[in-house]
């Protein structure tokens, strides 16, 4: 008997749904209450229960690693040309079409089974039950959807579908894929479906249907960067985004599994809140560069948390798995470091290049147990990652300057002018980053949300005016502005500069901010102010804020560009206007003449 | 750089420190001249030119005689000058360039008013008073009421004032 005989026999007395998964179809049922039940707990209990393990997909075997105990658990000859999928008791390798089950502890094969179709799109494993998707353009229908028993690898029902078929999830009792511009699920057991959605706006499928996960208690459906939470109506949900696109998020494919690719060595891992859509940290992975970070309300990267990078090789993949985080080199290498901190914990040497790997966790709950202290030592490391030259780490190079110009301190983001004014070696890396670190010098700078900073900046939009219950001061707001603010800061900064009724103290206030945020858009009002007052013998005994005014220009003339142009003719205007007074000019001379011959 | 500032770099080096000092009769005539000349010179040029002298900044005692002559003599077209010099950190100016604003025409004298309402200095608060009872208008009493009613220590003066006026 030939073996598609058998199969077909196979799927002819598998006596369970047969008929087509259409498209657009009316929605139905609730999918949130056909994935929770006390089975879904406790399969996910016994996965945490089972032993890490990293199986590296070489090129005609796989090695499974403990990671814990630093030792080869066991070998299997097999070339594999898809993503494996494990569970608490299996790993299921494919291979063609042809899917190869092993025991998790001892790689002994459990089972073997051939798939209809011409090409795997997906896989998914909630045991005892795996679930497939496959291709099938030349067959009855473009798409398949199998359920698989990994007791004993038959087939038990299979459903063709009108359309390509997404890379199925599985929780509880039910499979979840996308379909088309919807989400169906389907129960594992019979893959009836029990509840269909529409895919939210943002994510609607463009030929490439988006992948759906479960991440705690929240579906998602995801493209690239961009995910929606689902909901019982589906639709109406508007997409996030990452603020910047470092990485895909959520890998999709074309409806063919093409197994381990270069792809994967530009990764981010999102940790998703467990009561909204919005991520709090992620992990970005990008070839040798491994940053940990901590995201705002808004999905912007604030802050590094830690920064790891590889001497030599690059990483071919990443999970987060309890309170490690483990990576794998393309040599074979596993490295585990700490969640909280990167510390590194253990590395295991490699022996054979890998393509990629699966890296079952031990651990149920990500944030069991997870300290949130960060490296105090990160800023070194971005700074240092900056200076790389090295093409390949161009993403978390990228993602290094932004981390940097997020950070409160204007002395750190004072790196950021300097690389947008450096041409480096005159490579492209070089020039893409300092292109990049330019447009950055037009974003809000700190770690404030968007709507921190228009607080601040409708604060400083007050002026001074005589009021009964006195006057205000802006002395806490200049502060903010110094620690996180935008451009629009700058006008209302200028503006109560040059007003007569801010005091004395918020006028040097005012002036030592611009100093620190050395923005060129402040130079005219620092200039207006100077020209106004140099003669003004009077003020300049009662302040000090004219000749401070004299050194933040000065500080601006040593730079190049138009505003740094501008500064040192103002300040040549002024010390030679002959009423200038003369301390004033002294001060001015003096800072005038050191600056380089080439910029004076 | 100009021969002049770096020769003077050595002098004023050994000046450091010094307190500030008004600039010399002489230099403050030669402005003062030039600012009077600019402010006669009624067409566009003159006006840009006069612009531009009192951007690059001119001595406050300059500036007092050329507002002093302004007010006899307004000009409409360089009211943008006025308003900067209005915003003058040190009040005898402000107070000058308020007054001068409200020679040019009724509803800058509105404005001045509105302006001078608000300032922080109680003295241009009391020359609101002052410029509206010149320039009086509906306006203008809108303006004195509001600050009669935020500013008590102003309108207790006023009433004072006016009580021993009227005793005499």
């Amino acid at each position: 008997m030939s073996r598609a005989f058998v199969l077909a026999l196979a799927l002819a007395f598998s006596g369970c749904a047969k008929d087509r998964l259409p498209v657009r179809a009316p929605i139905h049922g609730n999918l949130f209450a056909e994935s929770t039940s006390n089975a879904d707990r406790l399969r996910m209990a016994r996965a945490a229960a089972a032993l890490p393990l990293v199986v590296l997909v070489e090129r005609k075997r796989v090695v499974a690693v403990d990671p814990i105990h630093a030792k080869t658990r066991w070998i299997h000859k097999l070339e594999v040309t898809g993503h494996p999928v494990g569970g608490a008791r299996t790993v299921v390798l494919p291979a063609g079409q042809r899917l190869v089950g092993l025991d998790r502890k001892t790689g002994a094969v459990r089972f073997e089974v051939e798939l209809p179709g011409e090409a795997i799109s997906g896989l998914a494993l909630s045991e005892p039950w795996l679930v497939a998707t496959v291709l099938d353009p030349q067959g009855k229908a473009p798409g398949q959807v199998l359920g698989i028993s990994v007791d004993d690898g038959h087939i038990r029902w299979h459903r063709r579908a009108a359309a390509p078929l997404g890379i199925p999830d599985v929780v509880g009792d039910i499979a979840v894929l996308a379909i088309d511009d919807q989400v169906v699920s389907l129960r594992l057991d019979s893959g009836r479906e029990v509840a269909r959605v529409d895919l939210p706006r943002g994510v609607r499928s463009a030929g490439t249907p988006p992948r759906v996960v479960r991440r705690g208690e929240l579906w998602f459906v995801g493209d690239g960067a961009k995910w929606v939470p689902l909901d019982v109506t589906g639709g109406n949900a508007v997409a996030r985004q990452l603020y910047r696109t470092y990485a895909p998020a959520f890998a999709t494919s074309d409806g063919i599994d093409a197994g381990h690719g270069d792809d994967e060595r530009l990764r981010l891992w999102l940790r998703m809140s467990r009561v909204d859509a919005i991520p709090r940290d992620a992990i970005l992975l990008a070839r040798r560069a491994v940053i940990a970070i901590r995201l705002d309300g808004d999905g912007v990267p604030v802050r590094a948390r830690w920064v790891h990078l590889e001497r030599k090789g690059e990483l071919v993949a990443m999970e987060v798995t309890g309170d490690r985080v483990l990576v794998v080199r393309e040599d074979g290498e596993v490295v585990e470091l700490a969640a909280s901190d990167g510390r590194e914990l253990t590395r295991i040497s490699g022996g054979e290049p890998v393509r990629g790997a699966l890296i079952l966790g031990g651990g149920l709950d990500a944030r069991a147990g997870v300290q949130r202290t960060d490296d105090p030592g990160s800023l070194t490391d971005l700074r240092q990652l900056l200076t790389l030259d090295d093409p390949r780490l161009l993403p978390a190079q990228r993602l290094a300057a932004d981390l940097l110009w997020r950070n409160d301190d204007p002395a750190v983001r004072r790196t950021i002018r300097r690389l947008a004014k450096d041409d480096g070696d005159g490579s492209e890396r070089a020039q893409a980053l300092r292109s990049h670190a330019a447009s950055l010098l037009a974003t809000r700078w700190g770690s404030g949300s968007r709507t921190d900073v228009a607080d601040i900046v409708a604060a400083l939009g007050k002026r001074p005016v005589f009021a009964p219950d006195g006057v205000a001061t802006f002395a806490e707001q200049i502060a903010a502005v110094v620690r996180t603010g935008g451009l629009e800061a700058v006008p209302e900064l200028s503006a109560l500069l040059l007003h007569p009724g801010t005091s004395d103290a918020d006028v040097l206030a005012i002036l030592a901010a611009f100093a620190a945020l050395e923005e060129p858009a402040a130079v005219r009002a620092v200039e207006r102010f100077l020209r106004r007052y140099h003669a003004d013998d009077v003020l300049l005994r009662e302040t000090e804020a004219v000749a401070e005014a004299a050194r933040v220009l000065l500080g601006h003339a040593k730079g190049e560009g138009e505003a740094a142009a501008r500064a040192r003719a103002t300040l040549r205007e002024v010390a030679d206007d002959p009423a200038c007074d003369v301390a004033l000019r002294g001060l001015i001379v003096h800072g005038l003449l050191e600056l380089s011959p080439q910029t004076r | 750089m100009t021969f002049a500032a770096i020769g003077l770099a050595l002098a004023m080096l050994a000046g450091r420190g010094a307190p500030p000092r008004p600039p010399s009769t002489d230099v403050i005539a030669t402005v003062t001249a030039r600012l009077l000349r600019m402010h006669e010179d009624r067409t566009p040029s003159g006006a840009e030119a006069l612009r531009a002298l009192i951007e690059r900044g001119v001595p406050p005692r300059a500036l007092i005689v050329w507002l002093d002559h302004f007010r006899k003599a307004p000009r409409v077209d360089v009211i943008d000058i006025l308003l900067e010099v209005a915003q003058y950190r040190r009040t005898e100016i402000r107070a000058r360039a308020l007054v001068a604003w409200a020679e040019c025409g009724d509803a800058h004298a509105d404005r001045a008013i509105a302006l001078a309402a608000h300032d922080l200095d109680r003295g241009i608060r009391r020359l609101a008073i002052t410029i509206a009872r010149r320039h009086p208008s509906p306006a203008a009493s809108v303006y004195l009421d509001e600050l009669l009613g935020r500013d008590s220590v102003l309108a207790d003066e006023v009433i004072h004032e006016a009580e021993a006026a009227g005793s005499r």
